[in-house]
């Protein structure tokens, strides 16, 4: 009984030791969290031709595209699999998703499609929409923007549109989803050789050459449920035809008070790459051997 | 009556135990001891001073590790400004528990990726052991290195995860 007595003074004591030492951490987010949801789900905002873009006028339409996975079974969420798939937008009726793979801005993964006309008199400003998803197994998930202001989704009477139509869209690739990414690109507010854009870091997946395109990302690995951090990545990188592969590394980003860790690399398009569509393969490979890949298209314009 | 029966059992037992026996010691002299997981995970307060583009980084904190229990991390290193935003950086360490030491060197490779401002960065890297002691006598190996540093507090967090072999 006495053994026992001191063994569990003993664990009580460790405990209270690490837990001491856990909270003496200062605080460093990582987004959206640092474990996973029953339902994983990434989202993005585009037009018509699938180009990324987070500011709208009042009156245009806002698509949003998205996949979902389950963080339990590892599987893409198809038609069947879903009980509702929304996106919830204050003071607006809810915009129901839609598997449709051919919709307009639909493309790979992101084939759960709805739209969103803004009303006329909607308020300018952030809006801050969730994109919110039960499937059939009763598992729920959420989906947020990551709160960088520039990128997020914007109402405003002179928008900055996407220079351009979007990447043609693409055939989902075949990947195990046990890791899974988020995947967006921003323009860089350090292009060489063209002007900057007025708002910088604002999203886009149409550049000039010379332009920065910052590609930011964000994932699970859902066999442990845990974000994709330095902790439990082994690699992460970006590879971009004719390019040398390049890290994608891990940092902290947006406002002071409210930063976020996320995964992001910059990459300026060269004044002689070729125009037209092109495919960024990033690539994540965790500590224990767990691979996951997001097959990301942009455009490239004169 | 025949004893001869008896006698064979009785020699053939003897061999037996002595083959065993034989057996255990071989194998209690090749047996190599497994390696240790070590995790580890500290935080503190650490100061840089910049010269033209280099950084000089010194780093005190108190933490627990598996196996040497809760104690004191220290460390000084050198990282090169003019790569942004992330900074490469090396330099040596110690790892002070009740139940023993780890002396580490951070190998090439090792970064602290920073913010738009240059202030909060994400640190990742690799250790290489040099020396243990205590129970981790004669451990060696490479453990990874990840966490968080902000410039304008100093304050600093670090977590080592990895295999420890006997050498």
């Amino acid at each position: 009984m006495k053994k026992f007595v001191t063994l569990g003074v003993a664990l009580v004591a460790f405990a209270a030791l690490a837990s001491a030492a856990i909270a003496a951490d200062p605080i460093a987010a990582p987004f959206p969290a640092a474990t996973s949801g029953p339902v994983f789900i990434a989202a993005q905002t585009v037009t018509a031709t699938g180009a990324l873009q987070n500011q709208f006028a009042p009156g245009s339409s806002v698509i949003f595209r998205a996949y979902a996975v389950d963080s339990k079974t590892h599987k893409l969420l198809v038609a069947k699999d879903v009980k509702y798939f929304y996106v919830t937008i204050p003071n607006q009726p809810n915009v129901k998703l839609t598997y449709k793979p051919t919709a307009p801005g639909a493309t790979g993964r992101m084939v759960w499609v709805g739209t969103w006309t803004v009303p006329a008199g909607y308020p300018v400003g952030l809006v801050n929409f969730k994109v919110l998803v039960k499937a059939e197994s009763k598992r729920t998930g959420q989906f947020v923007q990551m709160p960088v202001a520039t990128s997020q989704l914007t109402i405003s009477a002179t928008p900055q549109t996407t220079p351009g139509n979007g990447p043609a869209a693409q055939a989902a690739a075949v990947s195990d989803a046990t890791v899974s990414l988020y995947v967006d690109t921003v323009n860089g507010t350090q292009p060489v050789g063209a002007p900057k854009r007025t708002v910088g870091c604002s999203q886009t997946n149409v550049y000039k050459r010379g332009e920065q395109v910052v590609i930011r990302v964000w994932g699970f690995d859902l066999s442990t449920g845990t974000i994709l951090s330095t902790d439990n990545v082994d690699t992460a990188t970006y590879s971009i035809p004719g390019q040398a592969t390049a890290p994608v590394t891990y940092g902290a980003h947006g406002a002071v008070g409210n930063k976020v860790f996320f995964w992001s690399a910059p990459w300026i398009v060269p004044p002689t790459f070729p125009l037209g569509d092109v495919t960024i393969l990033i690539a994540f490979k965790t500590d224990a051997g767990k691979t996951g890949t997001f097959a990301y298209p942009i455009t490239v314009i004169p | 009556m025949d004893h001869r029966k008896g006698q064979t059992v009785k020699k053939t037992s003897t061999v037996v135990v002595a083959l065993l026996a034989l057996a255990l010691a071989s194998a209690a002299a090749t047996a190599v001891p497994k390696p240790i997981v070590f995790v580890g995970k500290y935080s503190g307060t650490a100061t840089t001073q910049a010269a033209d583009n280099v950084v000089t980084i010194t780093a005190n904190g108190t933490g627990l590790g598996a196996k040497i229990g809760a104690g004191k991390i220290s460390g000084a290193g050198k990282g090169d400004s003019s790569q942004q935003p992330c900074v490469p950086f090396t330099g040596t360490g110690k790892i002070t528990g009740a139940k023993g030491t780890l002396t580490f060197k951070v190998n090439p490779g090792s970064t602290g990726c920073g913010d738009e401002a240059g202030q909060l960065f994400s640190v990742s890297g690799k250790a290489t052991v040099l020396k243990g002691t205590g129970l981790l006598i004669k451990r060696k190996g490479t453990l990874k290195m990840s966490g968080t540093f902000d410039r304008s507090s100093g304050a600093f967090t670090v977590k080592f995860t990895g295999s420890l072999a006997a050498s």
